[in-house]
């Protein structure tokens, strides 16, 4: 039986897609629980984007957890044994910050774990690039990387509470109050100012004005890696989408080297987050790399059409002594040809119609 | 097109003066009407008066690109938004204050009336200091008089009400004024509309 397209949601559609292109780029399907053992989110609090996680006792005693992150289950499962690469589209629940309420979140995304190398990267990236450019819609990526932030920190002397501090006030483009600071720490605010500003250009253009900071700092090598990075993209053809920007760094805790999040026009919040992760995988014991992304697909609800106008394409009217087989097989009739059809005995109040069928003597319809 | 939520009431008036002078005037929004939008194609910006603690609200959910907040509210309620520039109009400072005659004992919980519960919380848990929060939303200054708190958290601009009343600020921690903030996603997609509005109204601050 083939399903018609018009059945799906717009982000039932996408998730399709996004599992599509993921699968043929060798990224293997992860079907997970939907719970988890409390033990491990309550092990990696600080990874988490939301604090709160809903949690219940098994018929066991154990403390579960309804998941509130996927990347975490996928590293727990995965072997020290060459490149894995996993893909999801699950639901996951979080506590909003803007609503403070528990909420599910649909969520597709993708784990690249093991020996990573720039490739894998550039790959991610690309696919992530590409899972925005499914959407139909308008584009930007931004991109940053840690380990730049981390060598001027590390330059400037920053302790890691004034390190937090900084990078708070570069993901607030914050330049009047980022001054204030560096000023009462005793460190030159321009090169964390120049970063706070980037971000208005292309990433090809923001790199020029990073290479002049970067040759102040320990982070030549970091850069070139960068830059290797953002031409391979520039070349796929997705130079006008890409951005360097290192606002994006304050909320990216766990993220070690290179971190990106994507945006739609339209869309006022992020709908694509991830970066590379190899600080986590040591903590949890793993000699190995990560890196990887989530989209937040209840987002792009926001991009849907204006609801129709009609309930149904058809009504069809019968009489109440009407033989259920002939109004079937006419409402069959109707749905076979493709029309939505809805069958009452009277015209309901508050639904609109493209046109009405009314069943007569013997089957027989006008 | 630029939608930019101002505050409504004599800072919001200010605010848009300082757009006019940067170039960015809508004429219309001048004439005595019940208009609720103001738009200036040629210029390419559309403005709305909303209550000023919703101008967060509307930045961070994209109904505006950009507006004008005040720092209590982008610190009381943190909104994920860009805060590009200080404007420098509606200067004051978040206090503590209480009666002239307090004396601070700490060995006892202190109790704290105010209407920023989150930025009182915060203070106070940098002191390491046990509070108790009493949520008010108006004439803050009437529970220290009453004995429901010891102290208020509050904004003093001249420090008139808190004078009239016997009541003294015992201090000043965070200063404040308003502050031009930008919807990140509009940022990404508009970057330079908002730019030279950025870059006009800084000429004008300086």
């Amino acid at each position: 039986m083939e399903i018609s397209e018009k059945i799906l949601s717009e982000e039932e559609k996408l998730a399709l897609q996004l599992r599509e292109k993921y699968l043929s780029f060798g990224y293997s399907r992860f079907k997970m629980s939907r719970f988890e053992e409390y033990d491990l989110y309550a092990r990696n609090k600080d990874v988490l984007i939301s604090n709160g996680v809903i949690t219940f006792t098994d018929t066991n005693g154990h403390l579960l957890a309804l998941k509130p992150d996927v990347t975490l289950s996928i590293i727990k499962n995965c072997k020290d044994d060459g490149v894995q690469k996993f893909c999801y589209d699950e639901n996951v629940y979080r506590i909003s910050p803007r609503t403070h309420d528990f909420q599910e979140i649909m969520q597709a995304g993708l784990e690249c774990i093991g020996e990573i190398d720039e490739y894998c990267v550039c790959e991610v990236v690309m696919l992530a690039l590409e899972s925005l450019r499914c959407t139909g819609c308008d584009y930007i990526l931004d991109l940053a990387h840690v380990g730049i932030a981390d060598a001027m920190a590390d330059k400037a002397g920053l302790t890691s509470q004034q390190r937090g501090e900084v990078y708070s006030l570069i993901g607030q483009k914050n330049l009047h109050e980022l001054r204030e600071r560096c000023a009462q720490i005793g460190t030159d605010p321009e090169p964390f100012c120049t970063l706070a500003s980037l971000g208005g250009e292309t990433a090809q253009e923001g790199l020029d004005i990073l290479k002049q900071i970067c040759a102040k700092t320990d982070a030549g090598e970091i850069y070139s890696e960068l830059q290797k990075t953002i031409c391979a993209l520039s070349r796929l053809g997705h130079e006008q989408n890409l951005r360097l920007d290192f606002s994006i760094l304050s909320d990216m805790r766990y993220y070690s080297g290179i971190v990106f999040k994507g945006y739609l026009r339209g869309v006022p919040e992020t709908v694509l987050s991830g970066g590379r992760y190899d600080k986590l995988l040591r903590r949890m014991g793993k000699q190995a790399g990560g890196v990887g992304f989530a989209v937040y697909l209840d987002v792009l609800e926001r991009l849907r059409v204006p609801a129709e106008s009609f309930d149904a394409d058809v009504l069809l009217l019968y009489r109440p002594q009407d033989d259920p087989f002939e109004v079937f097989q006419k409402a069959a009739e109707l749905s076979n040809a493709g029309e939505q059809v809805i069958a009452r005995s009277e015209t309901p109040r508050d639904m609109r119609f493209r046109r009405v069928v009314r069943l007569q003597e013997g089957g027989r319809s006008c | 097109m630029l939608n930019v939520a101002l505050p409504k009431g004599r800072l919001g008036e200010k605010v848009y003066d300082l757009f006019e002078r940067a170039g960015f005037d809508c004429p219309s929004i001048r004439e005595p009407n019940r208009k609720l939008v103001f738009t200036n194609e040629e210029k390419g910006v559309s403005y709305f008066w909303v209550k000023p603690s919703d101008v967060a609200i509307y930045v961070e959910r994209g109904a505006a690109d950009i507006g004008v907040a005040g720092k209590d509210i982008l610190l009381e309620y943190g909104p994920d938004v860009y805060e590009l520039l200080d404007l420098k109009l509606g200067k004051c400072e978040m206090c503590v204050a209480a009666k002239k005659d307090f004396r601070d004992d700490t060995s006892r919980t202190l109790r704290v009336a105010t209407k920023f519960v989150n930025i009182a919380r915060a203070h106070y848990a940098q002191l390491g200091r046990e509070i108790d929060i009493i949520k008010l939303n108006g004439s803050i200054e009437l529970a220290p008089l009453l004995g429901l708190s010891d102290v208020i958290v509050d904004i003093v601009e001249t420090g008139a009400t808190l004078r009239e009343n016997d009541l003294a600020p015992i201090e000043r921690f965070i200063p404040l004024s308003a502050r031009l903030i930008a919807n990140k996603s509009s940022y990404k997609f508009k970057a330079k509309e908002i730019e030279t509005v950025c870059g006009g109204l800084k000429e004008q601050v300086q």
